[in-house]
């Protein structure tokens, strides 16, 4: 699924003061691209990618298609059945629910609409795919990061989303578990999944095919080289 | 420190904000709830000593009915057969005793019959038909008791014939005039002493010791007997009066005579004479009958007469009626204006009593029930009478032994019935009862089968009972304990001995000092379910001892409640608290300065609630000491609670927690540590709501069946309604918190369903599911622990589980929609 951003603005209000977080940031991404995101912490990054999957509406005037639908035209209703079927989402801290095991954790975001058996059947394949069925019965806090990370792809792929949305999913995770992590979702990029991936992460960087850069509010899209050499990231 | 203290108390303000609340209620209620309970037992107390003490304290009997011991009730009219039982002598022995100030005694003599008597209707023009009907009423339904047909013929207004039934020979025609006899009615004379009377009732009755001589109406040798009528008593006979105009003439009643065989100068009312008392032409005077029935009137009137609003039984003048269908007394009637009145009477008709036998009463599943013995005509009789000819009149020989009752003067009764007192009104009940279905006031019909007992209608000196019922006359005395101001304990205990004292003369003694009347449902054939009031005894104790375990587990449960709410909260702060502890610690705070400033946290918080509840309880209930002391000890507990809990208090984690297969039991064992504090509130809250509310209705129930107890009820019930409703919201409250902490616990949580695409009905189906499968259970278990605790202290009915059902249905619901409204506000707070 491509996705087309023309001047998506977000604003947060409050009491005191009202404050711009995105500012007319216009961009767009091609079906199987891997777009990775960068920028200092309160950029914006994790706002774009909320408001691009419709977890956050954008202001007025936005206008976001992720294939035929216009998101941003959408009630929320609407936008959280798309984003059931569509998109997969990962977290840099993974977000598990501590009470249910691993394998109920991928089950989690289909349980009202899918019988359980089924449900329970496709987790089981989901985690020999990402090489955790062993682990399957575990709770959270018996996982290690890694793994953790697995199961909590495992659970984005539930649906088999057209787009993965990556927020810092590594940040959390040592060199060697990165890597496989990254090599998880080249793979899931080479099926033809669209992957938007925020990192502060030089190394990832090399994943992707294309790089963008907030800078207060706005995104500009930067050569790897130009990235490295003159601007570099700052926490 | 201090902007430490005021930045900690700025950033936490919600959850300070709250407790403050939480503790301004508890020491503002607590206080409140230990003054109201206090002052409802000094209510009940004070009520009790006003009020339930009735116009004597003992009824001393013979004998107590079948009914009444099994019952423990005294029948408003406790004289029954009146067969007496209690000697002159007896009575002496308790009226001299000194600590006894009034022992009044009641002796029935029966039923007699009012004087005969006969009235005459005015002139009328022409011929007529006269068909006159006696009706009596039970106050619901009109029954006929005798109609007698009559005729007048007129020539030129000179009478020439009659024809009448039998009953009105020698009546009927008396001055060529329409005359009838007004019906017999019975009527309850009772004895009673003048003096003792006079110090129960206030009533002056000394003119029933007075010497009459030389009434011209009774045989000059006889002995009269002075008798008081009583005003209230009035018998409910009406008289119609059909008056039709008939066109016929001299000829064709001659035509009439004739044709059975009479002569001209015969009267058609020698036919009657002749099939009635010799049984010769009845075929012929059936045939007069039917003739002169179907005879067409030209014209009509119909006059009612109501003999008994105005006039008493024992009356010896006679009655008029003049032109205007008014009754007269005959010492008002003008002769010259209306002509002469034919008049007679009888007294020979008071030589007979009737007894009247108690009904046949039954008990039943939901009180008792009468059979319907017989009807009288149309009116249905529930008692078997006996008649006694207790004297005759010898008309040649000695008549000096003859009693007659001579009525001295009438008496109004009027509010001698104190509505709260426990007395049996007796001789003196104008209260029957009424039909349960329609609340109808039910009275007597005239006649005594009636399943209602008539109170007094005639009263005579104690004196004369022995010359009708032999030497133990007297049915009951009614025994006022001197000294007394009021219905105490100490009054009760001197009440007992008494009576102990009287029962060892072989006599019954029922203490009605503390008794209420109460009402007792009476299925009465051929009349329907009766509301009746009796008297029950001891529902002043009852009362007491009820409202006592009211009042203490009121105050526990209230107690109880409150303090679990307290020790929620102070956990849910503790919990908050924890982290910010390990933080202080990791940045080097010592364990004692830590401690140090959350006790000075909570010392701000104390004071602020402290002086904040003394505000309120001064402007709005107005403290006083019993407060005082109330405010001080919630206080005091309060303190010690918060210092053992801070104490103990240890946070733990969930490693212990183990994989599920069930995505609720999952849930429910990992916050089990919530839902365990939360559920075993709700458990026992729920019980505690059961239980009150229950023993309340059975306790109102036990207390409400008699007149004193719904009185007091009413006055407690206010303060009984205020603590159930506080304990209810402070139940609520505390829930919903400790509900709403857990979901705020899980709050990332179900942003993230959101985030996955879960749609706000399901994540709110989801949660009420997993609340619901832990809060259905603890509100089942809890009103099964109350039920059961209930039927520790009282008999369980259907009452009893319907309330219970329905609390626990009203809880569900109102937690339901808790879980509803609290879900949609976390949902709504989401980061769109």
């Amino acid at each position: 699924m491509d996705i087309n951003v023309m001047n998506l603005s977000k604003t947060y209000e409050s009491n005191v003061e009202q404050k711009k977080v995105l500012d007319q940031v216009t961009f767009k991404v091609n079906k199987g691209e891997w777009v990775n995101i960068i920028g200092r912490s309160g950029s914006g990054k994790t706002t774009l990618l909320k408001c691009l999957s419709g977890i956050m509406s954008a202001d007025r005037g936005s206008i976001i298609n992720i294939g035929d639908l216009p998101i941003h035209s959408k009630s929320e209703e609407d936008r959280r059945e798309f984003r059931r079927q569509h998109i997969g989402y990962i977290y840099q801290d993974y977000q598990l629910f501590p009470a249910y095991t691993a394998k109920q954790n991928v089950m989690l975001p289909e349980l009202p609409y899918q019988n359980e058996s089924i449900l329970l059947k496709r987790a089981e394949e989901l985690m020999e795919q990402l090489n955790i069925e062993h682990r399957q019965d575990a709770l959270p806090n018996q996982l290690s990061g890694g793994e953790q990370q697995r199961v909590a792809i495992a659970r984005a792929l539930l649906n088999n989303p057209d787009i993965f949305v990556c927020d810092e999913p590594t940040g959390n995770l040592d060199r060697s578990t990165r890597d496989e992590v990254l090599q998880i979702l080249k793979q899931l990029q080479e099926e033809g999944r669209t992957i938007l991936f925020v990192t502060h992460d030089y190394d990832v960087i090399e994943y992707g095919d294309r790089i963008f850069e907030m800078d207060d509010g706005r995104l500009e899209e930067v050569s790897q080289k130009t990235l490295i050499i003159e601007k570099p990231i700052k926490n | 420190m201090f902007s430490l203290h005021v930045q900690h108390i700025i950033n936490n303000k919600k959850s300070i904000i709250v407790m403050i609340l939480m503790l301004i209620v508890i020491f503002t209620l607590s206080p409140t709830a230990f003054k109201m309970v206090w002052e409802g037992h000094e209510q009940v107390n004070a009520d009790i000593t006003d009020f339930s003490r009735g116009d004597y304290d003992l009824l001393v009997r013979a004998s107590q009915s079948e009914i009444e011991r099994e019952l423990g009730v005294v029948e408003e009219n406790y004289l029954g057969v009146g067969n007496g039982g209690i000697t002159y002598e007896q009575w002496e022995n308790i009226k001299k005793d000194p600590r006894i100030e009034t022992a009044a005694p009641v002796a029935s003599l029966g039923f007699f019959t009012k004087i005969d008597q006969m009235y005459q209707l005015p002139k009328e023009e022409g011929s007529n038909r006269y068909t006159v009907s006696y009706k009596t009423t039970d106050g619901v339904n009109t029954y006929l008791i005798n109609q007698q047909t009559a005729y007048l013929f007129k020539d030129n207004e000179v009478v020439y014939d009659y024809f009448y039934p039998i009953e009105l020979m020698n009546i009927f025609g008396e001055f060529d005039n329409a005359n009838f006899e007004i019906p017999s009615s019975y009527h309850p004379v009772i004895a009673i002493d003048p003096q003792e009377e006079k110090e129960l009732t206030g009533i002056d009755f000394s003119i029933l010791n007075k010497n009459i001589n030389n009434v011209q109406t009774f045989p000059e040798e006889s002995q009269l007997i002075p008798l008081i009528d009583i005003a209230e008593s009035s018998t409910p006979i009406t008289t119609e009066v059909l008056i039709e105009r008939l066109d016929i003439t001299h000829q064709e009643i001659n035509d009439l005579k004739q044709a059975v065989d009479l002569s001209p100068n015969q009267s058609l009312s020698d036919l009657e004479y002749y099939a009635e008392l010799r049984g010769e032409h009845v075929e012929e005077r059936d045939e007069v009958k039917e003739a002169l029935d179907t005879i067409e009137e030209t014209d009509e009137q119909v006059h009612i007469i109501n003999f008994f609003e105005h006039l008493s039984p024992f009356e010896q003048e006679w009655y008029m009626i003049d032109d205007d269908y008014n009754i007269v007394m005959e010492s008002e009637y003008d002769i010259d204006e209306h002509g002469e009145a034919g008049r007679s009477s009888g007294y020979l008709s008071q030589n007979v009593i009737y007894k009247s036998l108690s009904p046949k009463y039954q008990k039943t599943q939901n009180g008792l029930s009468i059979e319907l013995l017989d009807y009288e005509g149309e009116i249905p009789i529930h008692r078997d009478l006996e008649q006694v000819q207790f004297q005759e009149y010898d008309v040649n020989g000695d008549n000096s032994d003859l009693l007659n009752l001579f009525q001295v003067d009438t008496v109004t009764v009027g509010e001698y019935v104190d509505s709260l007192a426990a007395s049996p009104m007796g001789i003196y009940h104008y209260q029957y009862g009424h039909l349960k279905e329609t609340g109808e006031q039910l009275k007597p019909t005239h006649h005594p089968g009636s399943f209602l007992s008539l109170p007094a209608n005639g009263l005579i000196s104690i004196d004369w009972a022995d010359e009708f019922k032999g030497e133990a006359p007297i049915d009951a005395i009614r025994v006022k304990v001197a000294g007394l101001s009021g219905y105490t304990e100490e009054a009760s205990q001197k009440i007992q001995h008494v009576a102990e004292e009287i029962e060892e003369m072989g006599l019954h003694v029922d203490i009605v000092a503390g008794a209420s009347h109460q009402n007792i449902d009476v299925q009465v054939e051929g009349i329907g379910m009766v509301v009746m009031p009796w008297t029950t005894l001891g529902a002043a104790e009852s009362i007491i001892n009820s409202w006592n375990v009211f009042s203490i587990v009121i105050s526990i449960s209230f107690i109880l409640v409150a303090l679990l709410s307290f020790v929620a909260r102070i956990r849910t702060m503790e919990h908050e608290l924890y982290e910010d502890k390990i933080r202080l610690g990791l940045i080097g705070w010592k364990p004692s300065t830590i401690q140090t400033f959350y006790r000075a946290q909570w010392g701000i918080q104390i004071v602020l609630s402290v002086v904040l509840s003394l505000v309120i309880l001064l402007l709005s209930f107005g403290i006083d000491i019993l407060m005082l002391i109330g405010w001080s000890i919630t206080i005091f507990i309060v303190m010690i609670i918060h210092a053992s809990f801070t104490v103990l208090y240890k946070q733990k984690n969930n490693k212990t927690h183990k994989p599920r297969q069930s995505f609720l039991i999952a849930n429910i064992y990992y916050y089990r540590r919530h839902i365990q504090a939360a559920s075993l509130q709700l458990l026992f809250s729920t019980s505690v709501i059961a239980f009150l509310l229950t023993v309340q209705q059975v306790v109102s129930n036990r207390i409400s069946v008699t007149d004193l107890g719904q009185y007091i009820h009413f006055q407690i019930n206010e303060l009984q309604i205020i603590l159930l409703l506080s304990v209810v919201l402070l139940t609520v409250y505390t829930l919903s918190e400790s509900i709403y902490r857990m979901w705020k616990e899980r709050e990332e949580q179900i942003e993230f369903l959101k985030v996955m695409g879960w749609q706000n009905k399901d994540i709110r189906r989801s949660y009420t599911k997993e609340t619901l499968s832990w809060v259905s259970p603890s509100v089942v278990m809890g009103n099964i622990i109350g039920i059961i605790a209930v039927v520790v202290f009282f008999p369980v009915n259907l009452t009893v589980v319907g309330i219970n059902l329905i609390v626990t249905l009203s809880i569900l619901f109102a937690l339901t929609i808790v879980l509803k409204v609290g879900l949609r506000q976390i949902l709504m707070r989401g980061v769109s």
